[in-house]
């Protein structure tokens, strides 16, 4: 479960970029965050990866704090940021083997996970070439995949779909469904509010800094649609 | 007019700036860093003019070869930074598709970029010519035509040197850009004219020195100019440095588009299966990817490693200047000791190993990891290479030297405490003056405060080390002051070193 209780964070005194954000997300959800551009999405994935330090408030991911337990809670997460930049002097394969060395998961037991994902997102043949040598789609892909192979039980994705190719947009989509049936949780950022409605059982919404609406995707788009519900919002 | 006006402005902004770390962006701060290099290097060249001034004077040789001890730096540094940086700045700049998608003519756009890095060359062709020039009017006739060569010659040098090398650079690469060959081509035609220019400076406070400058007419050219601005000499002096520079500007302009995408196309390398990064612990990952790092920027490596080349080279140089018995063994081994430690100081892997994470830094944040393993990853590499590189240079100067066997082993002792201080201050700098949204990476490795502040500390050091032993001496044996001096830094440093090593998670977090 990740919980997430009164956060408050911002750059500048007096400026608040998170005001009091609390979140509950249970196994199995694959929770959508949606919010117009600088209403501090990516600043609560960040502070939610551990990557970002917050004032006030917790997260835990499965009992494990951040602030005060960050590498046992790390070790739970994967983290899929809005812009996929990696170690450009590394080959893709090489970036893999790194992550699975650091991860400390043998690679030979996720080899054959590794090449299936890379053919299906059809970059197999690319695995051997320099990461700056990659567009941004497929760099996105290769950071899906080193999210995706180390098994973990909550994945926190910005924008995950910004720069994918239809046909990765759908595996993602479907790799995403099957995390989340087996019991992990994705929370995740998203201007596509159509596949927010179509995937996700649980959505928020964030203006300025604030939740005005959380809740189960069914709830909310009863009487409407969450493009809808959204631009209300706003 | 207006247009390439703004692009010069903001294109010497964005080279400017580069200096500074994450923090403190502001003009003040701009300025501060700036002006201490500048009165750095002017503090150098100035007291290096006015000793070369004097060598020339009492071999009784002429006074304008002072002119071309002046100008081989220059040459020289606008080269390196031209054969190695400029192709950067003019095909891989970061804001290249954003100012080509603009109606602005090529031309416009390249000669912006090229003019903005020239101004900066103009810079250093004014802190290390300068000196020299001003020298040589104290002790010779000065005449009005005199000073307008003088000028024209700060000028002119950069031209040609930035043209040559860029020349040049374009030739080899376009060979083929990412073949391992063409980078060792370019490697050692930058230790051909390094090594020749070094050797033509080192010789000319010697008789030969003349009939080794008429040689290369470019140089002679430069002293004839200056000394009879009305001859031949200066007309084939000024279109020899702008006539490159013409001709380049029109290929550059005109195969702008097509050479931006020669050097950004994506190859693909056949049969070479890379070198696997799988590892037993989280830590030898880390390990293997600073190394990796390391290894693939043939810029990051040279730059970083020129001491430690420097420090190997340095054997040859201290047998052919102090043959045996021409000096005694305290006033070598205090030598040994300024040079061990200028050499070690003047740049590392480490100092800039932070500001390399750049964008990629999110990897570092989120990885399952205390943030101590990934500082120490990076400081263990500048140990690995830094100890037993330092240690063979250190016993084959000695060697060469002829020091007796207990200075041997007491300088092999220093060589060791020099690289544990010299890692705690890089470390130290590279934590604190960090730049992980640099738009080159060249311009973080080789003009970054970090990288600054490192070589000023190394110079200091080796003054201070240098002043203090000549002042001991006179009232303890050298061995003594050594091995003082040598625990002494041990015994501080390591704990130092711990302590920078040390961060948390938050800390890290902190890094924006």
């Amino acid at each position: 479960m990740l919980q997430i209780s009164h956060v408050k964070k911002s750059y500048q005194a007096g400026h608040p970029v998170l005001k009091d954000i609390t979140l509950t997300v249970q196994d199995g959800d694959l929770f959508a965050f949606i919010g117009h551009n600088g209403a501090g999405k990516t600043t609560l994935i960040k502070c939610i990866a551990g990557i970002l330090n917050f004032e006030s408030g917790s997260i835990t991911i499965f009992d494990q704090n951040i602030a005060t337990q960050p590498i046992k809670a790390k070790e739970l997460i994967a983290y899929v940021p809005d812009n996929p930049d990696v170690y450009d002097f590394m080959t893709g394969m090489q970036y893999l083997e790194f992550i699975t060395s650091v991860y400390q998961i043998p690679t030979d037991l996720v080899k054959e996970e590794i090449h299936t994902m890379a053919k299906e997102y059809e970059i197999e043949q690319h695995l051997t070439s320099r990461i700056k040598e990659y567009s941004h789609g497929m760099k996105q892909k290769l950071v899906l995949i080193s999210a995706f192979i180390r098994h973990p039980k909550l994945m926190i994705l910005d924008e995950p779909f910004v720069g994918l190719d239809p046909k990765a947009s759908k595996i993602t989509k479907e790799y995403m469904k099957a995390f989340c049936d087996k019991g992990g949780i994705i929370f995740f950022s998203t201007h596509v509010l159509d596949v927010a409605e179509k995937i996700c059982n649980k959505v928020a919404i964030i203006k300025q800094g604030e939740i005005v609406l959380s809740g189960t995707m069914s709830d909310i788009t009863s009487h409407a649609s969450l493009e809808d519900v959204f631009l209300k919002e706003e | 007019m207006k247009t390439f006006l703004n692009l010069v402005k903001i294109n010497l902004k964005n080279s400017m700036y580069s200096t500074m770390g994450n923090k403190k962006r502001n003009a003040y701060s701009m300025i501060m860093i700036w002006g201490m290099i500048i009165v750095y290097l002017a503090g150098i060249m100035s007291f290096s003019a006015y000793t070369q001034a004097h060598v020339l004077l009492a071999a009784n040789l002429p006074i304008s070869s002072l002119l071309l001890q002046g100008a081989l730096p220059v040459l020289l540094i606008v080269f390196i930074g031209a054969f190695f940086g400029m192709q950067q700045y003019l095909f891989k700049a970061k804001d290249y598709e954003m100012i080509a998608s603009l109606p602005i003519p090529t031309y416009v756009v390249c000669l912006s970029r090229i003019t903005a890095q020239m101004l900066i060359y103009f810079g250093y062709s004014l802190i290390f010519f300068l000196p020299y020039a001003i020298t040589y009017c104290i002790y010779s006739t000065i005449t009005i035509g005199t000073v307008l060569m003088i000028v024209l010659t700060i000028l002119c040098i950069p031209l040609f040197a930035t043209s040559v090398a860029m020349i040049l650079s374009l030739c080899i690469q376009s060979i083929g850009k990412n073949s391992t060959v063409v980078q060792y081509i370019r490697v050692f035609i930058m230790a051909i004219v390094i090594g020749l220019l070094v050797y033509l400076y080192m010789t000319m406070s010697q008789s030969s020195s003349s009939a080794i400058s008429t040689t290369l007419f470019y140089t002679q050219w430069i002293v004839d100019s200056i000394t009879h601005p009305l001859s031949l000499a200066t007309l084939w002096f000024v279109l020899s440095s702008v006539f490159p520079f013409v001709f380049l500007l029109y290929m550059v302009s005109h195969f702008y588009t097509y050479l931006y995408g020669y050097f950004n196309r994506t190859t693909k390398k056949k049969n070479k299966v890379p070198d696997s990064v799988c590892s037993k612990s989280p830590f030898q990952a880390l390990l293997k990817k600073e190394w990796l790092r390391l290894s693939t920027s043939i810029s990051y490596l040279t730059n970083s490693c020129m001491g430690l080349l420097l420090l190997l080279l340095s054997p040859i140089f201290v047998y052919f200047t102090f043959p045996k018995g021409a000096m005694d063994t305290t006033m070598l081994s205090i030598i040994l000791v300024g040079i061990i430690t200028y050499a070690l100081a003047l740049n590392s892997p480490l100092v800039i190993s932070i500001s390399l994470e750049g964008n990629a830094f999110w990897i570092a944040k989120s990885i399952p990891l205390s943030p101590t393993y990934i500082l120490l990853a990076k400081t263990v590499l500048q140990l690995v290479l830094f100890l037993p590189i330092g240690l063979v240079a250190t016993l084959c100067l000695s060697l060469v030297a002829y020091l007796p066997w207990y200075l041997v082993c007491i300088l092999l002792l220093y060589t060791v405490a020099m690289v544990f201080v010299i890692t705690t201050f890089a470390l130290y700098c590279a934590k604190k003056y960090y730049n992980l949204s640099y738009t080159s990476e060249i311009q973080v490795i080789k003009q970054s405060k970090a990288v600054f502040f490192h070589v000023l500390f190394g110079m200091i050091l080796s003054l201070v080390h240098i002043l203090l032993l000549i002042w001991l001496s006179k009232y303890l044996a050298i061995w003594i002051l050594l091995l003082g001096i040598s625990i002494l830094w041990l015994v501080v440093s390591i704990p130092l070193l711990i302590h920078q090593v040390k961060i948390t998670p938050q800390q890290l977090n902190n890094m924006l």
